[in-house]
C-alpha cells in the first residue's frame, strides 16, 4: 500500500516535471533570450561579489583575498572616524540631491511639450537638439564646460565681461560648483530623459481627451487632470529607481572639475574611494572597498524605504 | 533540481583538482640553462619573458615591439621579451596599483620613478617581489662593481632587511632636477620696460606691475597678463616658488627640517601667513591670473602661445618648454629666461630641492619561475656595462653616428654635461626634446646608471635657446644653487607598518598627494585669491584650528619618528 503511494508520488511528480519541461521547450527562444542577461548578472554581478569580503580583511595582494587577515569592521570605522567623513558625506548627498530636485521634473516637463508640439518638423529638431550631449562622452563634455566658462576666453565670460559686469570665476569657485554640476549634467541628459515619458504619454487613452474635450477642458486642464496622472506610476518607478543610485554621483565628471578652489564641495564618496584605493602611492583596496559596501548599503536601505513609502501612498511601487 | 546541484558540485571539484593540479605542474629549473654572467647570448635555447614596462608620450610612441633596439637586444640575448602592457607614464601608479592588486602579474616590471621605496618594500614584505641580492652578487658583474663603487647609492638600494629588491635606474647627473621650481620671465618685455631681473619679492611685484601697465606688448591694449601659472604640468604651481621667500616650501609635505633632524610644519606659520598676504596682493592687484588655480596644461599653452602678440609676462615651470613648444611654435621658448629664488622681507631666499634618489626601476615578481630570475638579470646586467650600452638602448644612439668619444682636448677645455661636471661622450646629432620621439629604443625601459658627467653640451648649444639642458644646468648652477640649503626631507624614507594607514589618511586630508588638493592647498588657494581674508586674524585662526583637528601634530610626528628611524 504505501509502495503504490510513493509510486503514484513519485509518477504525480515525473508527469508535473514533465510539464513544465515541455512548457520550456514550447518556449525555448524566450530563454534563450534570458540566459545572456541572467549569465552577465551572475558572472559580473554575483561572482565578484564574493571579493567584497575585502572590505572586513586588511587585503595584502601577495597573501590573495583568503590569505589576508581579518579584521572585522575596522575599514568601516577607519571611514566613520575619518576627518573628511562629514564633508564627504555632505557633499556626496547634497549634490544629489540638488541634481535629483532640479533634474528630475525637466525631463518630464520637456516631454509634455515635445509631446504637444503640433509642428512635427520642429518637433523632432528639437528632439535631436536635446539628445545630441547625451552621447558626448564625459571628457569631452568637462572639456566643453572649461571652454566655454573659462575667465577671459571663455564666451561666457566675454558676455559677461562685455555687458558691464565683472567676470565671474564658475570653475574655481566652490559655491559655485554643485551649480555648474548639476545644471550642465541637466543640459546634457535631460532630452534623453523624455524617451520614456514621451513613450508614457503615447500609452494615455486618447478617449479620455476627447471625453475632456467635449466637456470643455482646455490644454492645462487636460495635462493636469489627464496626462500626468497616466504618467504617474512611470515617474514613481523612475524616481524609485533613482533614490538608489544617490550616492552614485558621477565619477568622472566630479573628478575632471575638481581643483583646489573647489574642493571643498567638489569631493564625493566615489572620487575619495578612487583617491584612497587606486590613485595612493600606499593604496588601501580594503579601505575603498569597505566605502563602497557602506555606500551600497546606504543605497539599498533608501530604495527599500521610498519603495515602502510609495507603496503606502501611491500604490505603485517596484515590488 | 537537486540532480543538478549535485551535478554542477561535482564539476566544481574536477575544476578544482584540475587547476591545482597544474599549479603543481611548474617545473623551477624549466629546463633552462643559463650561460655564465657577462656572456652572450644569455640563453641558448630562446626563451620568453613577460615584461610590464611603460613609456612617456612626449618622448616615445610607446610601440615597444616595433623598436629596433627590441630585436637587437633579442637577438643579442636570446630572450624574447613579451611585452604585456605597454603603459602611459600618466597613469601607471594607477595600473601599477591594479596589476598588484589583481594578482595576475608579469615576470617583471620596469618602470623609472613609479616604484616608491614605501612600495617596493610594502611588496617585498608581502612576497610579491622576490629578493635580487643573490642575483645582484653572483650573476651581475656589472651592476655590482658599481654599487661596490658608489656605497651611498648602495645603501638607498638596499633595504631594511638587508637585501635588494630592484635593479636601479640612477640618473644622478639630472641636476636641474634637483631644483626644479624654475620661474620664467619673458625677456623681451624686461627689456621693452629697461628692467633688470628682480632679486626680491619687492622687485618682482614691480616688475609685475610695470608688466601690467607699461604695455610690453605695444598693441595699445592692457591685455598683458603678468603671471600665471597652472594646475598641472611640470611645476606649474607658483606657490613653491614665491612661498620659498617666506619659508621652506615642499608641496610634497609641507615640512622642512630644522638642523638636520627636527621635523616642522611649515604651513600653519606666521611666515606662510605673511607668503600669502604677499600672493594675495598679487591677485588682488591683477598680477597673478586667477586662471592659476583652475586651468590644465592645453588652457595654459594658448594662453603662452597666443597667436599674434604675447600676452604672457612670466610663468612658473620645471622647464620653459612645459608651456612653450621647444625648438618651433610662435618662438617664445627662446625669449623666457630663468629668473632666481627671490629674496623676502625677512631675507629667506632658498629653492625648493629635491636630492638625488634611487629609482627602484626594475622588480621581479614571484610569478616568474625561478629559472627565469637569473636570466632577467643577466640581460639587464648588459645595461650597467656603460654609456655606449645605455645610448645604444635609449634609441639605437650608436656610437660613431650619434655620439663620439670625448678628445683629450676637449676634456682639457672642460666641456662639461648637464650636470656642470666634465663630460664622458659627445653627442653628433641629437632629437629636439618634446618635438621629436625616440621610437627606435627603451627610453623608459631601459635600467641605467649615470652618477655624474655624461653627454656633454657642445659649446655651440650656448647660442641654440632649444637646447634645453644646456639653458638648465646654467640656471641652475648660476642662479638656484647658491641659495639651496638642508630644509629638504631626504628621499625614500620608509614608514613604519603601524603608521602607514594613518600616514596615508593624514597625507590626503592636510597635503593631498599628486595633483589632489589637501586641507593646505585649499585654504591657500582661498586666501590667495580672497575667497577667504587673509588678513582677518578669525579666517587664519579657523584655518590653523582646522589644520590641528585633522592632526597635523601626528602628521609632524609620525614624519619625524620616521626620519629619526633612518638614522638622521
Amino acid at each position: 500500500m504505501a509502495t503504490e503511494m510513493q509510486a503514484q508520488q513519485v509518477a504525480q511528480i515525473g508527469r508535473r516535471q514533465r510539464i513544465r519541461w515541455t512548457k520550456i521547450a514550447v518556449n525555448w527562444e524566450l530563454y534563450l533570450l534570458a540566459l545572456l542577461p541572467v549569465a552577465w548578472i551572475i558572472i559580473f554581478r554575483y561572482i565578484p561579489m564574493y571579493g567584497a569580503q575585502i572590505a572586513f580583511r586588511r587585503f595584502v595582494a601577495g597573501a590573495g583575498i583568503w590569505g589576508s587577515q581579518w579584521v572585522g569592521f575596522a575599514n568601516f570605522m577607519r571611514f566613520f572616524r575619518s576627518y573628511n567623513f562629514g564633508n564627504v558625506m555632505w557633499n556626496t548627498l547634497s549634490l544629489s540631491f540638488y541634481q535629483l530636485l532640479a533634474g528630475f521634473p525637466i525631463p518630464i516637463i520637456l516631454a509634455i511639450f515635445i509631446h504637444y508640439c503640433p509642428n512635427t518638423a520642429f518637433k523632432k529638431t528639437v528632439q535631436m537638439v536635446t539628445y545630441a550631449p547625451h552621447f558626448i562622452s564625459v571628457v569631452v563634455i568637462v572639456g566643453i564646460i572649461f571652454k566655454l566658462l573659462a575667465t577671459r576666453t571663455g564666451i561666457v565670460n566675454i558676455a559677461i565681461s562685455n555687458l558691464g559686469f565683472e567676470e565671474v570665476n564658475f570653475l574655481g569657485s566652490f559655491r559655485a560648483f554643485p551649480h555648474v554640476y548639476v545644471w550642465t549634467g541637466i543640459w546634457q541628459n535631460m532630452g534623453y530623459g523624455t524617451i520614456i515619458y514621451l513613450a508614457a504619454l503615447s500609452g494615455v487613452d486618447p478617449e479620455l481627451h476627447d471625453s475632456a474635450k467635449a466637456d470643455g477642458a482646455h490644454i492645462l486642464q487636460r495635462i493636469w487632470h489627464i496626462d500626468i496622472p497616466g504618467i504617474a506610476p512611470t515617474v514613481i518607478i523612475l524616481l524609485i529607481l533613482r533614490t538608489g543610485y544617490l550616492l552614485e554621483i558621477g565619477f568622472e565628471k566630479v573628478l575632471l572639475m575638481q581643483n583646489g578652489l573647489n574642493i571643498r564641495t567638489a569631493e564625493v564618496i566615489n572620487t575619495y574611494v578612487y583617491k584612497i584605493g587606486l590613485a595612493s602611492s600606499n593604496p588601501s583596496f580594503s579601505y575603498a572597498a569597505a566605502i563602497g559596501l557602506f555606500k551600497s548599503v546606504v543605497s539599498f536601505i533608501l530604495i527599500v524605504a521610498v519603495n515602502r513609502i510609495s507603496r503606502r501612498v501611491s500604490e505603485t511601487s517596484l515590488w | 533540481m537537486k540532480k543538478a546541484v549535485h551535478l554542477v558540485l561535482a564539476l566544481l571539484l574536477v575544476a578544482g583538482f584540475a587547476f591545482a593540479g597544474g599549479e603543481d605542474e611548474a617545473d623551477s629549473s624549466g629546463g633552462v640553462t643559463v650561460n655564465p654572467p657577462g656572456t652572450y647570448p644569455v640563453v641558448n635555447e630562446r626563451v620568453t619573458v613577460d615584461l610590464v614596462t611603460l613609456y612617456n608620450q612626449v618622448e616615445n610612441s610607446g610601440l615597444l615591439d616595433e623598436a629596433e633596439f627590441t630585436a637587437f637586444f633579442e637577438d643579442l640575448t636570446n630572450v624574447e621579451v613579451n611585452f604585456v602592457e605597454i603603459i602611459e607614464s600618466d597613469q601607471m601608479d594607477e595600473k601599477l596599483n591594479l596589476i598588484l592588486a589583481s594578482g595576475d602579474l608579469p615576470d617583471f616590471f620596469a618602470t623609472p620613478f613609479h616604484i616608491s621605496a614605501q612600495e617596493a618594500w610594502l611588496n617585498a614584505q608581502s612576497g610579491v617581489f622576490v629578493p635580487l641580492t643573490d642575483v645582484i652578487n653572483n650573476n651581475m658583474p656589472n651592476l655590482r662593481a658599481r654599487l661596490d663603487e658608489y656605497d651611498w647609492i648602495d645603501d638607498q638600494l638596499t633595504f631594511p632587511d638587508g637585501e635588494y629588491y630592484a635593479f636601479p635606474r640612477v640618473e644622478a647627473n639630472c641636476y636641474h632636477c634637483s631644483m626644479s621650481r624654475k620661474y620664467w620671465v619673458y625677456q623681451p618685455w624686461l627689456d621693452a620696460l629697461g628692467l633688470d631681473h628682480p632679486e626680491t619679492t619687492e622687485e618682482f611685484r614691480e616688475m609685475l606691475i610695470a608688466f601690467r601697465d607699461g604695455d610690453p606688448n605695444g598693441n595699445g591694449m592692457q591685455d598683458e597678463i603678468p603671471m600665471v601659472g597652472a594646475t598641472a604640468g611640470w611645476n606649474g604651481d607658483p606657490l613653491e616658488f614665491i612661498m620659498n621667500s617666506f619659508i621652506y616650501t615642499d608641496k610634497g609635505h609641507f615640512l622642512q627640517r630644522i638642523e638636520g633632524s627636527t621635523v616642522e610644519f611649515v604651513a600653519n606659520t606666521p611666515e606662510w601667513r605673511e607668503g600669502l598676504i604677499y600672493m594675495n596682493g598679487l591677485f588682488e592687484e591683477g598680477l597673478l591670473a586667477q586662471e592659476t588655480f583652475v586651468q590644465n596644461v592645453d588652457q595654459m599653452r594658448a594662453l603662452v602661445e597666443n597667436p599674434g602678440v604675447p600676452i604672457v609676462g612670466s610663468y612658473p615651470a620645471g622647464w620653459y618648454g612645459v608651456y612653450s613648444v621647444n625648438g618651433g611654435g610662435t618662438g617664445r621658448y627662446a625669449d623666457y629666461q630663468p629668473i632666481s629664488p627671490l629674496e623676502g622681507p625677512n631675507g629667506e631666499r632658498q629653492p625648493t630641492y629635491s636630492p638625488f634618489s634611487v629609482s627602484y626601476h626594475t622588480v621581479i615578481t614571484n610569478q616568474a619561475e625561478e629559472w627565469k630570475i637569473p636570466v632577467i638579470a643577466q640581460m639587464w646586467d648588459w645595461f650597467y656595462e656603460g654609456y655606449v650600452n645605455q645610448q645604444l638602448s635609449q634609441n639605437m644612439n650608436e656610437l660613431g653616428v650619434y655620439f663620439r668619444e670625448i678628445t683629450p682636448e676637449e676634456r682639457a677645455a672642460g666641456i662639461v654635461a648637464r650636470d656642470g661636471i666634465l663630460a664622458d661622450y659627445m653627442p653628433l646629432d641629437t632629437v629636439v626634446y618634446g618635438s621629436e620621439k625616440q621610437d627606435r629604443g627603451w627610453v623608459r625601459t631601459r635600467p641605467g646608471w649615470q652618477v655624474a658627467g655624461g653627454r656633454g653640451l657642445p659649446p655651440e648649444w650656448a647660442d641654440d635657446p632649444s637646447k634645453q639642458e644646456w639653458r638648465l644646468m646654467v640656471a641652475t648652477k648660476q642662479i638656484m644653487e647658491p641659495f639651496a640649503n638642508e630644509k629638504y626631507m631626504p628621499p625614500n624614507l620608509i614608514v613604519a607598518a603601524e603608521f602607514q594607514d594613518e600616514r596615508a589618511d593624514l597625507e590626503q586630508i592636510i597635503v593631498g598627494p599628486g595633483n589632489t588638493a589637501g586641507l593646505v592647498d585649499q585654504y591657500t588657494a582661498e586666501f590667495i585669491t580672497g575667497a577667504r581674508d587673509i588678513n582677518d586674524d578669525a579666517e587664519w585662526d579657523a584655518y590653523v584650528d582646522e589644520l590641528r583637528r585633522a592632526g597635523v601634530d601626528r602628521w609632524v610626528e609620525i614624519n619625524q619618528v620616521t626620519l629619526t628611524n633612518a638614522g638622521y
